[in-house]
Parts: structure tokens; sequence; C-alpha cells
């Protein structure tokens, strides 16, 4: 039981601001930044096992406060920063834990010199800064716990390639990544990989929307099923969000993303699944 | 009768270590050549049941209703039993129904919260050995059946 606790956290975190660059080919000029700052509040009691088998459990709820920022290092270079600044995790009957989120750190470089169809590719560690565990005890059944970790406590490198194209008020970006998995005391984890593709609009001056379909996949069997709920091993899903961002000046913006599953391309294995939204704060210069 | 009395031991130390709240300390072997044969083995055999897993977890190992020489009834979960203790802690029902009905009070008897593999025994009243039918492994929080023995 995200990823579980991982596979959830896969769920619900996968925001990518609009105005932020995070996977297209685009990369920030050197000297400017943006950041966000978003909550969301996610519940839900259809899980998905490792098989694919969907269950009705009791409701697990999330409470998160994330951060995401870009930085224009130099021209064609973009250093990412993102992490869940709080997370609260717990089941319907179980005392809430909560804790920090592990922190990204992602390198982007553009490899097209021009801007007609930027190429760009990012490397991006992924620290276990998170809580490995945090047991939530039962409320109604002394002694019974459940450990609900605020990170999946493993090291792991994404590999992104993504491409951009705009047609005036349009664009169209396209990424598959690759995420190498480590080991968790001894235990391999299987890699992942996504393939996800975006669409974007400018209809007003001040407002810019866009659509997202997202889906990921696992590599191999599972060889360490004591990796799944808790750790996340072999979560796969397709995700689908819409935002709508509408900036109040220059520099301040807010943001509402809704975001939901499904079960295409890539099928819902070892996750959460419940539509839900999130409210965010920008911040660019 | 060296060799069962040092699984009588080794069994009873381990039982020590592992005992949860709600779970029983009780001397006897872990296995043996005629498991119903009460003057080797100081206990009847009186029900036995595999583990299955369910919903994507593991369950495995053997589960028995037993009686000791003082005629006091036990479930006991055999050393080879092993389940999914990566969530933390599993709570152990008897259960008339196959799938745990905690809605239905009557249908089920709890026996204790444990977080180890291997071997466990949960003290029962006499009349509750025929009334239950399944040893159920239940994630109390997720509300998940991780797997089931049916006693037979």
């Amino acid at each position: 039981m995200r990823e579980f606790f991982a596979s959830l956290l896969i769920l619900t975190s996968l925001l990518v601001p609009y105005l932020a660059f995070g996977q297209s080919g685009w990369t920030r000029s050197p000297g400017s930044f943006f950041v966000k700052l978003d909550f969301l509040s996610f519940a839900a009691d259809n899980y998905f096992t490792p098989t694919g088998a969907q269950l009705s459990t009791n409701t697990f709820k999330q409470n998160s406060f994330n951060f995401y920022g870009e930085y224009g290092w130099k021209n064609r270079w973009t250093v990412i920063a993102s992490m869940p600044l709080l997370r609260q995790n717990a089941f319907d009957g179980t005392e809430p834990v909560a804790g920090i989120g592990d922190l990204q750190l992602e390198l982007k470089y553009r490899l097209t010199k021009n801007n007609q169809i930027p190429l760009a590719l990012s490397i991006a560690p992924e620290l276990p800064t998170g809580r490995r565990n945090a047991f939530s005890k039962s409320k109604t059944v002394p002694g019974e716990q459940i450990n609900l970790p605020t990170g999946d406590g493993e090291f792991n490198l994404w590999t992104t390639l993504a491409a951009s194209k705009s047609f005036g008020k349009i664009y169209v970006s396209g990424f598959g990544a690759y995420n190498f998995r480590t080991k968790y005391k001894g235990l391999g984890f299987r890699d992942l990989y996504q393939f996800g593709i975006e669409g974007g609009w400018n209809p007003l001056d001040r407002l810019w929307l866009n659509a997202k379909l997202r889906a990921q996949f696992a590599s191999g069997e599972s060889q360490h099923p004591e990796l799944g709920f808790v750790r996340g091993d072999g979560t796969t899903y397709t995700l689908v969000s819409a935002e709508a961002l509408f900036k109040f000046n220059k520099n301040w913006g807010a943001s509402a993303t809704f975001l939901t599953g499904g079960d295409w391309p890539a099928p819902l294995k070892n996750i959460y699944v419940a539509s839900y939204f999130s409210i965010g704060v920008v911040y660019e210069k | 009768m060296k060799l069962i009395s040092f699984l009588s031991i080794a069994t009873f130390l381990f039982a020590l270590a592992s005992c949860q709240k709600d779970e029983v300390i009780v001397q006897v072997p872990d296995s043996g050549p005629n498991p119903g044969d009460t003057t080797t083995l100081a206990v009847t055999v009186l029900k036995t049941g595999m583990f299955t897993g369910q919903n994507s977890y593991q369950a495995s190992g053997t589960a028995q209703i037993i009686h000791d020489i003082n005629q006091q009834h036990f479930v006991r979960l055999v050393s080879d039993f092993k389940t999914s203790f990566a969530t933390g802690s599993v709570t152990m029902y008897l259960s008339k129904n196959s799938n745990l009905q905690l809605s239905d009070a009557t249908s089920l008897h709890k026996l204790a919260v444990i977080n180890t593999n291997g071997s466990h025994n949960f003290a029962i009243s006499p009349n509750q050995v025929n009334e239950f039918q399944f040893v159920i492994i239940w994630c109390a929080p997720a509300g998940i059946q991780f797997g089931r023995a049916e006693l037979k």
C-alpha cells in the first residue's frame, strides 16, 4: 500500500506546473526562475493490487504541500528541484503520520541550438530524504499498525528526453523517461519507464490551459513482493490531468489542476486511484 | 527423545521471543512423524489447514487446532507460517466465513495481533474448535484480507 506508499506518493506527486518547462524541450533563460507551491488532498478506497486486481479497502487519505522550482542556470541549462515539504498519510481508523518527501534534483540541457523544435535531455537523481518508515497506529485494533512512509527509502535516477513544438498560442510536448531504481535493504526494485504527451493553449493574455497524459510502466516481474505496497515497486498507471493557470500580474499567479487515473495505455497496478484537485501559487521572474 | 526435548525447548524459546498480546506460550514441538500421536508429542492435532495468499499478498504455512495434555486448546501457527509483514502487523482471526465479515461479530473470533513469521499459539475455548472453519490473516488499517487457511 504508492509508492504503497510509494505508489500513493507517485500518484500524488505528478504535477508539473504550466509555466514550468519540466518535461518539455524548452529550457529557461539564464537567471530566470519559476517557483510553485501547491496543496492537494487525496482520498481513495479504490486500490489496485500489484497484479492489477481491484479492491475496495478502508479509505486512504493524503494531504501534501509541495514545492517545485526551476532556475535558468546558463544558456540551454536549467536546474529543477521538487519536493513534498509536508506529507500526511492515514487510513480511516489510523493515526496520521507526517514528514517531508523525497527530494528530486534535475539538471536539464537543451540539445538543439534553436527553439524551432527544442529537444532536451535531463538527469534527475531522487534522494531518499523522506521518512522511510512511518507507522500509523490503528485506533480500533490495539497493537495494529501500518507503515505509511513519506518517501520510498531508495535512491533512484530519472533520465528524460523531451521535445516540444509551439504553434502560436498552442504548443505540444512529448517525452520519454527511464527511472533506474536501486535497492532498499538489499532488495532490488524494478526499473520504471514513462511516456507522456502534453498540449497547451493560451486563450487569454493572463490565462493558460493545458492537458497531459502520462503512462508509467515497470520492467520485468516482481522479485520482492514485500517491496510492493509499502515501497511502490512495480507501480504502473495512466494519469490524465487538466490545469488552468491565471496570472494576476507579471510575477504572481494561481493554478488549479484536476487529476484522474486510467488503465490505458499503462494498466493500474499497486496504486490507489481517485480523482482529485490541486491548487497552487506560482511566482515567476 | 533427546531430539524431541530439544525441539520443545527451541520452540518454547522462540515462542517466548515472538509472543504478542493475547498470545500464549505453549510448549509443543514444531513437527513430528505422527502429529496425532500424543505419546510422543504431548499434543493432539484436531484440525489442520494450509494458508493461501489473497489479494496479491503472501501467505503460506500451516495452521492447526490442537489441545495439550491439560486439555487446553490452541490455534497454532506452525514454524513454516509466513505472510506479508512489510506493511507492519496483521490481526489473526477465526472465522465462520472464508472472507472475514467484521459486521457480523458472531461470525468471528479475534485471536491476536502479530508482526512476525513463524510459530505462534493462541488459546481458545473447547467450544470454539468446531464453531469456526477458517483462520484469517487481516490487515486492519487497510481492511484487506491477506490470506486464509481452511481447517479440516
